[in-house]
C-alpha cells in the first residue's frame, strides 16, 4: 500500500499547483489560435504544446522538466539557451526571401530603419521600470517584431527572462493582424490610404547574387555583433540566387528550418513552467511588448509621411507599418488594410521591402545591443 | 523576483537615451547605406559591363537528350533487325 501512496504522491495531479493549470490554459489558447484562427501556426501550436509539456509537475529527483540537468529536453533547450536555433532560423528565411521588391525600390528600406525605434524606446521604459540594462536590451529588442532575434538576444543578455521574452515575442507577432490595423489607420488619412504606387522594376540576377555578399559587409562591417543572424541571413539568401546551390537553399527553407522551428517552438513552450513564468516581471515584458509593437508601426507609419513631404512619386504610408520585421504577416497587413479603402490597390509587393528591411534593421540592433550591454 | 522601481534615474544610470540615440543612428547608417548601395549597383554594373557581363541563365541545367517518337521507333527498328539477324544464326 505505501509504495501505491508514494506512487500517488508523484503523480502530477498532487503537485498540480494553480499557475500551472493557467500555464495549461494559456498553452490550450495558443492551440486554440493556431486552429481555429491560423494566427502563427507553425509558432503556436509547439509552444502552445510545449507550455502544456513544461507545465506538468515533475517528479522530484528525475531530470524530466527543461530545467533539469540531463534531462532531453534539456538538452533540446541547449538550442534556445545557447542560441543556437535562431541563426539557423534565419539561414532558412533567408533561402526562402527575395529581396527584389527592396532592390527595386530602395528608398522603402528606410522605412525598416525607422520601425527599429520601436525596440530603443522600449528600453528606455523598460530601464524606467527598473530593469536592468540588459534585461532592457533583450526586453526592447520585442520591437523587432522577430521571434528568433527575441530569443537570440534574451539568450546572450538575460536569459532569466528568455521563457517571457520569447512567448511575448511570438504572440505579438501572432497578433499583427490585431495591433497594427487601428494604429495605421490611426495615423493616416483616406487620401494617404489610397496612394497607389508605381510597380517594382526587373531585377537582374546580377543585383540578387551581389546583394547578399554586398549587404553583409556593410551591415558585420559597421555592427560586428550582428554576424552570427546576419550572416547566416544572407548566406541562406546567396545559396538561393547563385543558382548553382539549390539543394542547399531547398534544403535550408524547407527541412531545416521546419526542424528547427519544431524543436525552438516545443523547447520555448516548455520552458513556461508557471513557477518561474508567472511573475510581475512577466507582465512587465508582456505590457512593454504590446507597447513596443504599437511604437514599431507607429514609428513605420509615421516616417513614412515624413519621406513623403520630400517624394515626388509619393509612398503610401500603410507600407511603414511593415517596416517591424513580422515578415510576412505584417506587409499582407498592409495590403489588408489597403485593399479595404481600394480593392485595386495591390500593395503587397511594396510591403516586402520594409518588411525585409525590417528583418535586417532588427538583426542590426540586437548585435548592437549585444556588443554594448554583454560588457 | 523583480521589484518595480519606477524612476527616470535608472534610464540615466542605464545610459538609456544614449544608447537609443547610438543605436538608432547605426541602423540608419547602415540601412541607408544599403539603400545607397542598392541605388547605384544598377550603374555599377552598367559599367562593368563589358568585364562581368550578365549570365542569362545562372542555373540552366544540362541539358538532357530528349527522345522523340521517332527516335524511339528508329531503335526499335534497330532492334527488330539485330533480333532477326541472330535469330537467323541460331
Amino acid at each position: 500500500m505505501n509504495i501505491l501512496h508514494d506512487f500517488l504522491y508523484t503523480t502530477g495531479i498532487a503537485n498540480m499547483q494553480p499557475g500551472n493549470l493557467i500555464m495549461v490554459g494559456i498553452g490550450l489558447l495558443f492551440i486554440g489560435l493556431a486552429i481555429r484562427k491560423d494566427y502563427e501556426p507553425l509558432l503556436l501550436l509547439p509552444i502552445g504544446f510545449g507550455s502544456i509539456v513544461g507545465n506538468i509537475p515533475p517528479i522530484a529527483g528525475m531530470a524530466v522538466g527543461v530545467y533539469d540537468e540531463g534531462s532531453v529536453l534539456n538538452y533540446i533547450y541547449y538550442g534556445v539557451s545557447q542560441g543556437i536555433f535562431p541563426p539557423l532560423i534565419f539561414l532558412g528565411i533567408g533561402a526562402m526571401t527575395d529581396f527584389s521588391t527592396m532592390l527595386s525600390n530602395p528608398r522603402l528600406v528606410l522605412l525598416g530603419a525607422a520601425a527599429q525605434l520601436g525596440i530603443f524606446l522600449t528600453l528606455i521604459g523598460a530601464l524606467y521600470l527598473g530593469f536592468t540594462p540588459s534585461e532592457a536590451g533583450a526586453i526592447g529588442i520585442i520591437g523587432g517584431a522577430d521571434g528568433p532575434t527575441a530569443i537570440f538576444l534574451s539568450a546572450k543578455l538575460a536569459p532569466h527572462l528568455l521563457g517571457a521574452i520569447a512567448i511575448a515575442a511570438y504572440s505579438y507577432m501572432a497578433l499583427v493582424p490585431v495591433i497594427q490595423p487601428p494604429i495605421m489607420k490611426l495615423l493616416t488619412t483616406r487620401k494617404e490610404r489610397l496612394i497607389r504606387m508605381a510597380p517594382p522594376r526587373n531585377v537582374s540576377q546580377r543585383e540578387k547574387i551581389i546583394f547578399p555578399i554586398a549587404g553583409f559587409l556593410i551591415c558585420a562591417l559597421v555592427a560586428p555583433g550582428a554576424i552570427t543572424l546576419i550572416g547566416m541571413l544572407f548566406f541562406g539568401n546567396l545559396l538561393k540566387e547563385s543558382g548553382v546551390t539549390e539543394r542547399l537553399a531547398n534544403t535550408a527553407r524547407t527541412a531545416l528550418i521546419d526542424i528547427v522551428t519544431i524543436l525552438l517552438g516545443f523547447s520555448v513552450g516548455c520552458s513556461t513552467q508557471a513557477q518561474t513564468f508567472l511573475t510581475p516581471d512577466s507582465m512587465a515584458i508582456f505590457s512593454l511588448g504590446a507597447a513596443s509593437f504599437a511604437v514599431a508601426t507607429a514609428c513605420g507609419v509615421l516616417f513614412a509621411k515624413f519621406m513623403n513631404l520630400f517624394l515626388k512619386e509619393k509612398i503610401n504610408p500603410l507600407v511603414g507599418a511593415a517596416g517591424v520585421s513580422a515578415v510576412p504577416d505584417s506587409a499582407r497587413v498592409v495590403q489588408m488594410v489597403g485593399q479595404s479603402e481600394d480593392p485595386q490597390n495591390f500593395l503587397l509587393m511594396h510591403a516586402m521591402a520594409p518588411n525585409v528591411a525590417g528583418v535586417i534593421g532588427s538583426a542590426v540592433a540586437a548585435g548592437i545591443l549585444w556588443s554594448v550591454l554583454v560588457r | 523576483m523583480f521589484n518595480f522601481q519606477f524612476s527616470y534615474q535608472n534610464i540615466i544610470n542605464g545610459q538609456g537615451f544614449e544608447l537609443a540615440v547610438a543605436g538608432m543612428i547605426i541602423v540608419f547608417v547602415i540601412l541607408a547605406t544599403i539603400s545607397l548601395f542598392i541605388t547605384l549597383m544598377p550603374k555599377i554594373l552598367d559599367r562593368l559591363n563589358p568585364y562581368l557581363p550578365e549570365q542569362e541563365h545562372y542555373n540552366q541545367e544540362t541539358p538532357t537528350s530528349e527522345i522523340s517518337s521517332d527516335d524511339n521507333a528508329a531503335i526499335a527498328a534497330i532492334c527488330y533487325v539485330f533480333h532477326q539477324r541472330s535469330e537467323s544464326k541460331k
